[in-house]
């Protein structure tokens, strides 16, 4: 078990790690909210001009594919409205974290954001299928699950092949291994951070559970275990395509107990069909990814 | 006279490339769960690279079943295409690279998502079919691989992230 003194130090020991906003900490507090509106969001992004020039950056590419410039913030949310707005302040945000070299994990610069976005074009397509409700929610959580392997890197440097050796003789998955041999998952560091953000639950268990869905407490709610379970598989998959897989590779299992929480059938087939769909993503993941270079 | 520079091409999944060009390398970045196979004609200093996900397209319709994303269909392609500009299959040096699994010790998930042992698979069958032996192979594990093909002299490296390239 890690000392808090030790996760203290990882926590706060990394100068590289921005802290989060201020416009995400007040979006924070609205989204549980459901009497925020498009407008009240409009206003807290205004008071950051950074992340204003961002939104409206962003809003002008390819990506929406508007015939007309969007030129103030309050325009993008009537065209918009508050959900997809929600989605692009936490990809600048997340974008402002991952985009960065992982060295402990041997990904270069862009590579963890470019997995980020895969996996959630990927739950956001799977979320839709399935008729789930928040798909911008599934989509965010996405791109925040892993965001503990940045806090985590500098700690895994030198140490891929005791690593590698404990999943082989222990028969178990990276994020254990890092566990043993560091003291700390990239998931618990995460959902430390999610916590410290005063992220919402949904959020935390997101990024503490996607390697584990069914180690999320049973007292959860049911929503909350379909939004893990969505992007455990969305994961699962982004794995499989090995775009910005480091050193851990693909040596998480897939967890089968989702499917009785989400309307996908145990089939091979099914789940192959499902995969060459969500390959058939890439323009719009390359879309995505370009419009933030 | 001024030396050419070597010309590095990226191969997208669901895409093959073929060179004769002694100053291109070939490339497929973070191959997964899909397979490579290298062909190099050393005869004709020809070769090239196709980047398949799939084993069979009788699981998709419509713009889903891009040819060049399933082995059944990919590979066979990519040969015709390889003899076609020039490389004769009686010299074709033929490597199998990928095919990389998720993390199973025992777990529930079972055979579920098999799809790396089963691209391996059908590129070994269809290339017996087409009467071409494999040279080398590396496939499986949990890993994804980088594959290099230089046309210059058909060597193929691999890597997986963070270790150096190893010639196959």
């Amino acid at each position: 078990m890690i000392s808090q003194k030790t996760l203290d130090e990882i926590l706060f020991g990394m100068e590289r790690l921005p802290e989060l906003p201020a416009v995400a900490l007040q979006i924070n507090r609205m989204m549980d909210d459901p009497q925020t509106g498009a407008q009240d969001l409009a206003k807290i992004i205004m008071l950051d001009p950074y992340m204003t020039s961002k939104v409206l950056r962003l809003c002008n590419s390819a990506t929406y594919g508007f015939a007309r410039r969007i030129a103030t913030i309050s325009e993008a949310v009537s065209i918009l409205g508050y959900r997809e707005l929600k989605q692009i302040v936490f990809s600048i945000i997340s974008h402002s974290f991952l985009d960065r070299p992982i060295q402990g994990y041997s990904l270069e610069k862009g590579a963890l954001w470019q997995n980020a976005i895969t996996c959630g074009t990927y739950a956001r397509h799977i979320a839709k299928k399935i008729n789930y409700k928040d798909r911008e929610l599934v989509f965010i959580g996405s791109l925040l699950r892993d965001v503990g392997k940045v806090a985590l890197s500098n700690y895994l440097i030198g140490k891929e092949e005791i690593l590698n050796a404990v999943v082989l003789k222990e028969k178990c998955s990276f994020d254990e291994a890092e566990e043993m041999v560091v003291g700390i998952n990239h998931t618990e560091i995460g959902k430390e951070l999610a916590l410290r953000w005063h992220l919402p639950d949904s959020l935390v268990h997101t990024i503490g559970f996607h390697h584990h869905p069914t180690r999320i407490p049973d007292s959860t709610p049911r929503d909350i275990k379909t939004l893990v379970a969505l992007v455990h598989l969305a994961d699962t998959y982004t794995m499989m395509t090995g775009t910005g897989v480091g050193i851990d590779g693909l040596m998480y299992p897939l967890d089968a107990k989702i499917f009785e929480l989400l309307p996908i059938r145990i089939d091979n087939g099914e789940l192959e069909v499902l995969y060459s769909e969500l390959l058939s993503l890439q323009d719009e993941i390359n879309m995505i990814t370009n419009s933030f270079k | 006279m001024v030396a050419q520079t070597t010309k590095e091409i990226i191969v997208p999944v669901g895409e093959f490339c073929l060179s004769s060009n002694s100053h291109e390398i070939l490339k497929a970045l973070r191959v997964a769960a899909s397979i490579v196979v290298v062909a190099y004609d050393p005869t004709a200093g020809r070769g090239g690279i196709a980047h398949m996900a799939l084993p069979e397209s009788k699981i998709a319709s419509g713009n889903d079943r891009a040819p060049g994303k399933f082995v059944d269909l990919g590979l066979p392609l990519f040969i015709e295409a390889i003899t076609k500009h020039g490389g004769d299959k009686a010299h074709l040096q033929i490597k199998i690279v990928g095919g990389s699994q998720l993390f199973n010790f025992g777990g529930g998930s079972g055979n579920l998502l098999n799809i790396g042992t089963r691209n391996a698979i059908t590129a070994r069958t269809i290339l017996n079919r087409e009467g071409l032996p494999v040279e080398k192979t590396e496939t499986g594990g949990n890993k994804p691989r980088n594959v290099m093909l230089d046309i210059a002299t058909g060597q193929v490296q691999v890597s997986h992230p963070g270790e150096s390239p190893r010639i196959i």
